[in-house]
């Protein structure tokens, strides 16, 4: 809607707008502001999960069906209320005397039944027809899977030809990063209790259930953070389970792709860092996997998160600073002077920027370290020891370790060479 | 106001309250307590109802009034309990020599029997005219009699038929089934358009249905139930080591597992007949990948279709047991050898040592459900005795499985 | 006219007499006092309590609705937390929808039910009694989990697994799931009793077509209600057996699919949707007509409208379901189905339109209140156009753009019907009218609140603002003056008129019945109504009709009042008798010999058994054994009490019990 406006106050000079709201921006206007006309004046400007904001293929093709339905739901409404509102004035009571006793004319009500049934069809017909092109997967260029769980999303690249190529598996969480102008299917499932995967921008909502994969088309027209949100009640923190899609160009994403598989750098020996690297293997390691990361005696460190922690999984920290959020996308890891220059970077500058990862000087210091303090008091989450015994004495969600502050200064050290 | 029976009450109540005070005092455990303050409670309760609702039998203490009463003069009448209450008390004494059951019959027989016992004498002192005081015994016990009854007779009949069908072979039961419904739905269209026949020829009906249908159960329960088969899961399997055998096991006719969701699966893996494995999931990741991908830590479905030919199961092979497991697997065969394991006769049980997780065998053309869950990652990814990979026991067709 | 009916000549039995009456197993006889509340069968007195129940359970519900609203007043709010939240927001809907709404609804059947289709009572009295107060005990069961525990936090739609013991360890959920079990039971008791008074008891003349279309609403409801509450019993007994027994239904790695619950509640949840409606298009169908001065527009199409709705929405419960990933091609089926419900909707709204076309319109609150529920009804209609198209509902649901929606089919739908009822039939209820002063103000400011609250939620959702979040973050609500935090706040203000606007009903019920209160006896024909009901005394005699009415017509109150005096097609009607000159002639013609069924103490008794025995599925078995214990002892209490009440009961005992009318143990 928002779009349409944009539209209609700055014409076809507006850069970025889609040829299909240009085309349709009149008529839409019209129907925006016969709906719902305080709504349509009533928009944000930049709303970041707008839904009338499409940004890609599949959102465009639901778009390009709802507008013309709020149409339709517009005229509708003014028509039944323009004639409930004149009858309302014109038989007000003005001494007139009893009226006719009429019980209904059968053929008046059976055209007024038809009417809007076929109204009705005209709808059903393109509502089929888009449902099954968003349905299809035939057309997949790149294909990602993504698992919910009390309260994050982790996302992994299998080895595959399509995406560019993936040779080897990459794991993150929060951040999916995908490619501008190529298919991506994504392939969910959850495993805990339902969840939904959602990009506004990108297309509708899916649920994600444990026991089922579901898949949901993404595609980008432009580079560009896309946020989205969990929005299927997932329990105490589902407000506060978010995730994004980074667009970016060819180069950027394959620039992203080599990052993530680059092997191991252990810290420099007797840094801050390294210290951190053994308060990780001894506080965190448990359950985040580093990849490559070994211990003291040379073996490669697993993480066992099904042992620690309820759903069995934590976010895989081996690029936690190419990530510019954390805790479920909840939290941003850039303070707020670096944060504009990505998330408001030029369309061209989306890739290259968000690739320069985390620095210690854009690091939001404050929020980390408020998590790494007692997680559980930042975000809710039900790891209360004494209330436990259901699941095995196992949380759902990080715990509270008990740090000190010169562990969290270690481990911010180590972290941030995270990327 | 304080009549004999609240006083009743009122004085059991506080018995009740005492000896709870009693037991808690003297006994550790607090089930007595709870039980004896419930009874407590429901008796206060009962005792408040009768006083607060003039309870009024006449007074035991007014002299006149049961000199006077009509009732008191009444001679008892006939009675059959006393000698069911015989019955139940001989086969109690039978049902603590020989077996429990019987024992149960007997306290059944004996409350059921005390009980109408008490209500026929009380119902027989109500008044003085017969036929009231048939229509008071009824309104007492005739809200316990129709549905305890009922329940019996139905679940007799219901019992009776459930041992007919079990006797029966599957294909007869279900034949068995239709006749008796047909039988059932033509006797009804005969009574419905005969509004002539008697009450008594209807019943004689049913009467003769019910004896026919009881008299097989217990013929039907006496000869056994038919030979029931039932299929090992994939849990017996992985447990008995089976899963790297091609043939353990018998193949599946209906194959299905316990397995609710039947689409949106994790991957459907399928052996072609030229004997490799081919899996599909949504998107092009069959083209070049290392294999199928699934997530750790997460209950994953699996479909395995068998095009092959052949019975065939699929197996998920997971790397080597820690030397616990093994340990543990090693004593259980021990044990089986020791006992003889009823279900392999003398089939020698090979101690394994991977953890393996299979389908049941299944034939060519149709498919089964596999679900588990992968705790650890496999962070090596090709060439390796830890790798991951599905294969087709009595095959060489395989298939990586990569858990990041 | 009632099942239970007092003997005309009580047999004497030989002595001593007492032992024919079994003691305590009397029939009690107080007419004032609370035993005549607690006892009563009478079902114009269990309506009114079923009113004054829901509208307890209806403030509960808003309170807990302003403390969502002040929670997300603004950004990172703090009033709550999480888990608060959580269970804020489930027990606001669960209140509502099934303590509020459904009862409501309810109170309007049993009391006008029986007075529009000429009966003394419905069928069975003592069930009616007894759906009460399994309501009453089970709303407040399901309402002590806030004190032991913490209340259920899944949701009204409890979706599994996450409604299972490890995602959701209190009690909550078990009370949750006891209590609309308990709920449930009166629900289904009272429907099968207002079908079989419905389709036996109508008086005599009153074919199907005949009857007023508030009955014939509410008659949809009940068969709704018959079908539909087996299946949430069914799902809720999974779920109790899920968590308290060890099942594994919803459990995964069992090899379970969790959409099964979705199936399930939804099959329940969307006929729901229409039991809570349909009561509300009956009453403001009854409403419009009187204060048009005109007939319902096309009652054949309203009550197969209705009817129509009854069936088809049975075929659409999966569009609840369009993001849950059933398939394109279940979600297209879905999707049309859902379209078709449109159809009978839109013929309701025609017809409404079409009663007040024409007409001699007469602004009085109850009308106010109809009017705005044709007009916010076809609001939340018309939005839901826009989420029966399925791809459009994935970036709909679960947004705040499906939380306007179904606030206006239910706020706008089902309660504004409710409100317009209140007027409507206030002086005949209670015999005297409310102010329409203060009536005014009520309709005024709910609408304005219900539009200022509801009306931004439209914009949020379209912007992407996820329901039941206990918190929202300032990245997310956009920029500019007109943002969400803008319009988050302007929502919560307009809880607060909403607020006002329910809090002058109160006050308007107050001033017109505080002691002392100079509101005068209500007239007994206050707005020239048409239907069979203001045929009685208002408030209604005990036996409701001085003698049983003989139906000619639809509105067959309007045909006494008024002649037609037109020729062959031209109707011309003239009045010929005022409303109390009618009653008037009633009672003068009264019958002899009226006999009504007597009170009881037992369906009080037997409803206090269940919520007992689901403390303790929660807590002990022994309780179950306790509350099974009650429960058998009132249903002997039920069998064997006598049909009547001793004639020696009485106090003072009736001067000649033979005879006259029979009325002091109502």
């Amino acid at each position: 809607m928002t779009a349409n406006e944009r539209t209609s106050m700055h014409g076809a000079s507006t850069p970025g707008t889609f040829g299909a709201v240009t085309h349709h921006g009149r008529l839409a206007r019209i129907g925006a502001i016969a709906t719902l006309g305080a709504l349509a004046a009533g928009c944000a400007n930049d709303a970041p999960q707008d839904t009338w904001q499409p940004a890609g293929d599949n959102a465009q093709k639901i778009h390009d069906l709802q507008w013309p339905v709020f149409l339709i739901a517009g005229v509708v409404g003014v028509a039944v209320f323009s004639v409930l509102f004149y009858a309302l004035w014109r038989y007000r009571d003005t001494g007139q005397p009893i009226p006719k006793q009429t019980h209904g004319k059968p053929a008046l009500e059976i055209g007024l039944t038809i009417l809007p049934a076929l109204i009705l069809i005209g709808v059903a017909i393109p509502t089929v027809g888009t449902l099954m092109a968003l349905a299809d997967t035939d057309d997949t260029d790149c294909v990602i899977n993504v698992t919910g769980q009390q309260w994050w999303w982790e996302i992994d690249y299998p080895v595959q030809d399509g995406c560019g190529g993936i040779s080897q598996p990459i794991v993150t969480s929060g951040q999916m990063v995908i490619e501008v102008g190529t298919n991506v299917i994504v392939r969910g499932t959850s495993r805990d209790v339902i969840h939904s995967w959602w990009i506004p921008k990108l297309n509708g909502k899916r649920d994600m259930v444990p026991g089922r994969v579901h898949t949901n088309r993404l595609q980008a027209d432009e580079p560009g953070i896309y946020a989205g949100q969990c929005t299927e009640f997932c329990g105490l923190s589902h407000a506060n389970m978010r995730m994004e899609v980074i667009a970016m160009e060819h180069d950027d994403f394959e620039a992203w792709k080599a990052n993530q598989i680059e092997a191991y750098a252990a810290p420099e020996p007797e840094s801050l860092a390294a210290e951190g690297e053994a308060t990780f293997i001894s506080q965190c390691a448990r359950c985040h996997q580093v990849d490559g990361l070994e211990t003291a005696d040379g073996e490669l460190q697993i993480a066992r998160p099904d042992l620690n922690v309820y759903s069995g999984a934590a976010p895989n920290l081996t690029n936690l600073m190419t990530r510019n959020t954390f805790a479920g996308a909840s939290y941003d890891l850039l303070n707020e002077t670096c944060r504009p220059l990505v998330w408001e970077a030029p369309s061209d500058r989306v890739g290259e920027r968000y690739n320069e990862g985390v620095t210690a000087d854009c690091l939001n210091e404050v929020e980390l370290r408020e998590w790494l303090r007692n997680a559980p008091a930042k975000k809710p989450m039900y790891t209360d020891p004494t209330k436990l015994e259901e699941t095995n004495s196992l949380p759902r969600g990080m715990p509270y370790l008990a740090l000190s502050e010169d562990q969290i200064d270690q481990l911010i050290a180590y972290l941030l060479e995270r990327k | 106001m304080f009549t004999t029976g609240s006083k009743l009450l009122i004085g059991s109540a506080v018995l009740a309250t005492l000896a709870a005070v009693v037991y808690g005092v003297t006994q550790v455990d607090s089930l007595g307590i709870v039980g004896l303050v419930s009874a407590a409670l429901a008796l206060s309760f009962l005792a408040g109802v009768n006083v607060w609702a003039r309870d009024s039998n006449v007074s035991a203490m007014d002299a006149t009034a049961v000199a006077s009463s009509e009732a008191a003069d009444v001679p008892p009448g006939n009675s059959i309990w006393p000698m069911v209450f015989a019955v139940g008390a001989a086969t109690v004494l039978l049902g603590l020599v020989t077996q429990q059951s019987i024992f149960t019959i007997g306290i059944v027989i004996l409350f059921a029997a005390g009980a109408q016992w008490t209500i026929q004498a009380w119902a027989e002192a109500a008044s003085a005219d017969p036929a009231v005081n048939e229509t008071v015994r009824s309104r007492l016990a005739n809200p316990l009699e129709y549905p305890l009854l009922g329940a019996v007779a139905v679940g007799g009949i219901a019992f009776s038929l459930s041992r007919v069908m079990l006797w029966l072979s599957k294909t007869n039961t279900v034949i068995a089934f239709v006749v008796l419904a047909a039988i059932v739905a033509a006797i009804a269209f005969f009574f419905a358009f005969r509004p002539s026949v008697t009450r008594g020829a209807i019943g004689g009906a049913l009467a003769v249905g019910a004896v026919a249908i009881v008299a097989g159960g217990v013929a039907a329960g006496v000869d056994g139930e038919r030979d029931i088969h039932v299929h090992e899961t994939t849990a017996d399997l992985a447990a008995e080591g089976f899963c790297a055998s091609p043939e353990e096991g018998e193949p599946d006719e209906n194959a299905s597992q316990t397995v609710a969701v039947k689409a949106n699966l994790a991957a459907e893996i399928t052996l072609t007949r030229s004997g490799t494995l081919e899996f599909d999931v949504p998107g092009p990741l069959e083209e070049g990948g290392l294999g199928l991908t699934l997530p750790r830590a997460n209950p994953n479905n699996i479909l395995f279709r068998n095009d092959s030919g052949e019975h065939r199961r699929l197996s998920l092979d997971l790397g080597m047991l820690t030397e616990d497991e093994i340990a543990a697997v090693e004593e259980a065969a021990a044990e089986d050898e020791a006992h003889g394991d009823e279900a392999h006769g003398d089939e020698s049980h090979e101690p394994f040592d991977r953890r393996q997780l299979c389908t049941t065998l299944i034939e060519s053309g149709s498919a089964q459900l596999l679900t588990f869950t992968i705790a650890e990652p496999s962070q090596i990814y090709e060439d390796d005795p830890e790798a991951y990979r599905f294969f087709v026991p009595g095959t060489d067709a395989e298939l990586n499985l990569v858990v990041p | 006219m009632a099942i239970i009916e007092r003997p005309v000549d009580v047999p004497v039995a030989p002595t001593p007499t007492a032992t024919t009456n079994f003691g305590y197993l009397r029939r009690p006889v107080e007419t004032t006092g609370w035993r005549s509340w607690a006892f009563t069968v009478d079902h114009k007195k269990i309506g009114i309590m079923y009113g004054v129940a829901a509208m307890f359970f209806f403030l509960v519900g808003g309170v807990e609705a302003f403390l969502i609203r002040l929670q997300l007043a603004s950004a990172d709010g703090t009033v709550l937390s999480a888990d608060k939240y959580n269970q804020m927001f489930t027990m606001h809907a669960t209140t509502m929808v099934f303590l509020f709404v459904m009862p409501m609804a309810a109170a309007f059947a049993n009391y006008f039910i029986p007075l529009q289709v000429g009966a003394r009572d419905v069928a069975f009295p003592r069930l009616n009694a007894l759906s009460l107060w399994v309501f009453i005990f089970g709303g407040v069961f399901l309402n002590t989990s806030w004190f032991l525990g913490g209340a259920a936090d899944g949701g009204w739609f409890m979706y599994a697994p996450n409604s299972s013991v490890p995602f959701s360890p209190s009690n909550g959920v078990d009370f949750w799931a006891l209590g609309l079990q308990i709920t449930g039971i009166a629900s289904l008791v009272g429907a099968i009793n207002l079908i079989v008074t419905v389709l036996n008891m109508r008086a005599p003349g009153m074919s199907m077509m005949r009857m007023p279309i508030f009955t014939w609403m509410a008659f949809v409801v009940q068969m709704l209600l018959l079908f539909a509450i087996p299946v949430i019993t069914v799902a809720l007994f999974l779920l109790m057996f899920q968590r308290s027994y060890g099942a594994t239904f919803f459990s995964v790695e069992a090899g379970a699919d969790p959409l099964l619950w979705q199936h399930l509640f939804w099959i329940f949840g969307h006929p729901e949707v229409y039991i809570l409606v349909l009561p509300s298009f009956g009453i403001i169908s009854e409403v419009l007509p009187v204060f048009s001065r005109k007939p319902l527009f096309g009652y054949p199409f309203v009550v197969f409208s209705g009817a129509a709705i009854g069936f088809v929405g049975w075929g659409v419960w999966a569009h609840h379901m369009f993001a849950s990933g059933l398939g394109p091609v279940s979600v297209a089926v879905f999707s049309v189905a859902t379209m078709a419900i449109a159809v009978p909707t839109g013929v309701k709204i025609i017809n409404w339109t079409l009663t007040i076309w024409g007409g001699k319109l007469w602004f009085t609150t109850a009308m106010l209140f109809s009017v705005g529920l044709i007009v916010q009804f076809t609001i939340g209609g018309l939005s839901g156009v826009t989420h029966a198209v399925a791809p459009s509902d994935t970036q709909q649901t679960d947004t705040y753009y499906i939380v306007a929606h179904f606030h206006y089919v239910i706020f706008g739908g089902a309660v504004l019907g409710l409100f317009a009822g209140f007027y409507y039939w206030w002086p005949k209820v209670f015999g005297k009218m409310l102010s329409e002063t203060w009536g005014k103000w009520n309709f005024w400011l709910m609408i304005i609140g219900m539009n200022m609250t509801f009306g931004p939620m439209h914009i949020l959702g379209l912007q992407g603002q996820p329901r039941r979040m206990y918190t929202w973050t300032d990245y997310r609500a956009g920029e500019g003056f007109f943002n969400g935090a803008f319009w988050n706040m302007f929502a919560t203000i307009g809880t607060a008129v909403l607020t006002v606007g329910i809090l002058c009903f109160l006050i308007n019920v107050w001033i017109t019945h505080r002691p002392g209160s100079a509101t005068p006896v209500a007239p007994e024909d206050p707005w020239d109504a048409r239907s069979l009901e203001w045929m009685s005394t208002s408030p209604p005699k005990p036996h409701n009709y001085d003698r049983t009415p003989i139906v000619h017509d639809l509105d067959e109150f309007f045909h006494r009042k008024y002649e037609d005096i037109g020729e062959g097609e031209e109707h011309n009607y003239v009045r010929r008798a005022t409303g109390a000159e009618v009653i008037a002639e009633e009672e003068r013609n009264a019958d002899a010999h009226i006999h009504l069924p007597a009170p009881s103490y037992w369906p009080i008794v037997l409803a206090a058994a269940l919520p007992i025995m689901a403390y303790g599925v929660i807590y002990n078995t022994l309780l179950i054994v306790a509350g099974a214990g009650v429960a058998v002892m009132a249903m002997f209490g039920w069998a064997l009490e006598p049909a009547d009440a001793d004639p020696s009961d009485f106090d003072p005992p009736p001067t000649d019990p033979a005879t006259g009318t029979e009325l002091a143990n109502v």
